[in-house]
């Protein structure tokens, strides 16, 4: 009975079939655009390639634990998302051949050290002077360095910079696999038994979270559940768009040549330890079982 | 010369192709949007791709997946939008002939999205299990169970069930 009135409600429905040629003519349209002009096309990479390096340095720093604090990482991460950036030391000395950078030392003249320390780096003189922003002469003397320093323990302030990206997505989606209709079992749509509960939780108190938290979190949360999709290839981009008390809401999407799509809307705690796919049920509500810890797999 | 002949009939026979799903794209976007003006939007979107897709598809089976599949992730795109300040609504525009048919109909309205779009390609599509889990690239496992409590809601919301199994 049930499926009947199911089938006799949704053919009692009448489309506007007119709509279709309003499609034709949006696709005639769209396809008479003129196509993107190549220097702008370079211009985008070049911004895009910006970013991504921007966005490497970042995490970059965000690797080297914390050396005066015994809180974990992660958890040091999502509470300092803002990034200071210093420019106080120069370095006068300039030695020839490999030698260890260690920047919480005391040439910097800040006994307090607020930074961190970068162990054991080994890397070429030409290239230290690079990274750490010396300029060097013709004659190979080194004029000047400034180096940046990205404290992340809990007691700075102020920030002076915000670094963070947040991805640029497009809206698309495609399915690519073709499905095999076979037809229907009489008793495949069996029950099955429901496991951990239901929670639930309104979207109307959620406060903003800055994008270099959603970029940590989203960071994080790709290193737990891989950059990538197995089947399609598609890149996961976790972005987050709001939190309460101890719960950061986000949107789980799949980025396949330069087009995302959905693949879910998830909860995760603040402490990283739970991350479950959550439906919005209306009314400014979500909910979520605790069935399927995704972080646990 | 000849490109412009195969060009024409390649148009031709996307719109047939457009036209032969239209309405099932249609009812499983206003299942899953919930709303008339959305649901002409997500169809919008979906036709609009096919159209500009150079994918080929194997059979009228792939293209129905194919459309299925991206008629849900604009659904859930439409809602994305607004993540934040998310108030559905119901739209209560339809009349139907009878009661029963309404009060089913907007029973199912009612689940979570996820829950709607499986119960509609099982109930309305006539799809199987494994066919539902193929289109959204689910596991069947997965789909059973979101049909499972999908049903177990609309029994508990629709007092009888009306004979939901």
């Amino acid at each position: 009975m049930f499926k009947k009135y199911y089938k006799e409600a949704n053919d009692n429905i009448q489309p506007n079939r007119a709509l279709i040629d309003k499609i034709f003519e949006e696709a005639e349209k769209s396809s008479v655009r003129k196509p993107f002009p190549k220097v702008y096309k370079f211009g985008t990479a070049v911004a895009a390639v910006l970013v991504l390096a921007v966005s490497a340095g970042y995490f970059i720093h965000f690797d080297v634990e914390p050396s005066q604090n015994n809180k974990p990482q992660l958890a040091v991460e999502i509470q300092n998302p803002k990034v200071t950036v210093e420019t106080e030391n120069k370095q006068e000395e300039k030695k020839a051949g490999s030698e260890t950078i260690n920047s919480d030392e005391a040439k910097r003249g800040n006994d307090e050290s607020k930074t961190h320390k970068k162990e054991d780096v080994q890397i070429a003189p030409k290239e230290q002077n690079n990274a750490e922003g010396q300029t060097t002469t013709d004659n190979g003397k080194t004029k000047k360095t400034e180096t940046v320093v990205i404290p992340i323990t809990p007691e700075n302030e102020a920030p002076s910079a915000e670094v963070g990206q947040e991805p640029v997505l497009a809206m698309a989606n495609e399915a690519e696999q073709p499905a095999a209709f076979s037809g229907r079992t009489v008793n495949e749509a069996e029950e099955v038994p429901e496991n951990g509960e239901t929670e639930e939780a309104s979207l109307e108190n959620l406060t903003e979270v800055a994008d270099a938290e959603s970029s940590v979190i989203n960071s994080m949360l790709v290193s737990a559940l891989g950059e990538s999709d197995g089947d399609s290839g598609g890149q996961y981009v976790f972005e987050i768009v709001g939190k309460n008390e101890d719960i950061y809401f986000g949107i789980w999407k799949e980025v396949n040549d330069g087009e995302s799509s959905l693949k879910s809307d998830f909860v995760v705690t603040s402490d990283m330890s739970a991350m479950y796919e959550c439906e919005h049920t209306g009314n400014g509500k979500i909910h979520w079982t605790t069935e399927e810890n995704l972080l646990l797999d | 010369m000849f490109g412009n002949t195969h060009k024409i009939e390649n148009n031709n026979s996307k719109r047939e192709t457009v036209e032969k799903f239209f309405d099932m794209i249609y009812k499983l976007a206003l299942s899953q949007t919930k709303d008339r003006d959305s649901a002409d939007d997500v169809v919008q979107e979906v036709f609009l791709r096919f159209l500009k897709s150079d994918k080929v598809f194997e059979s009228d089976e792939h293209i129905k997946a194919w459309l299925i599949r991206v008629t849900i992730n604009c659904s859930h795109n439409v809602f994305s939008n607004s993540w934040a300040q998310k108030t559905t609504p119901l739209t209560e525009d339809i009349v139907f002939d009878t009661e029963e048919k309404g009060d089913v109909y907007y029973a199912v309205l009612e689940l979570p999205q996820k829950y709607r779009a499986v119960i509609h390609l099982f109930y309305y599509e006539d799809m199987s299990i494994d066919e539902i889990a193929k289109t959204l690239r689910s596991n069947s496992s997965t789909v059973k169970s979101q049909l499972s409590r999908g049903r177990k809601m609309l029994r508990e919301k629709l007092e009888g069930g009306y004979g939901l199994v």
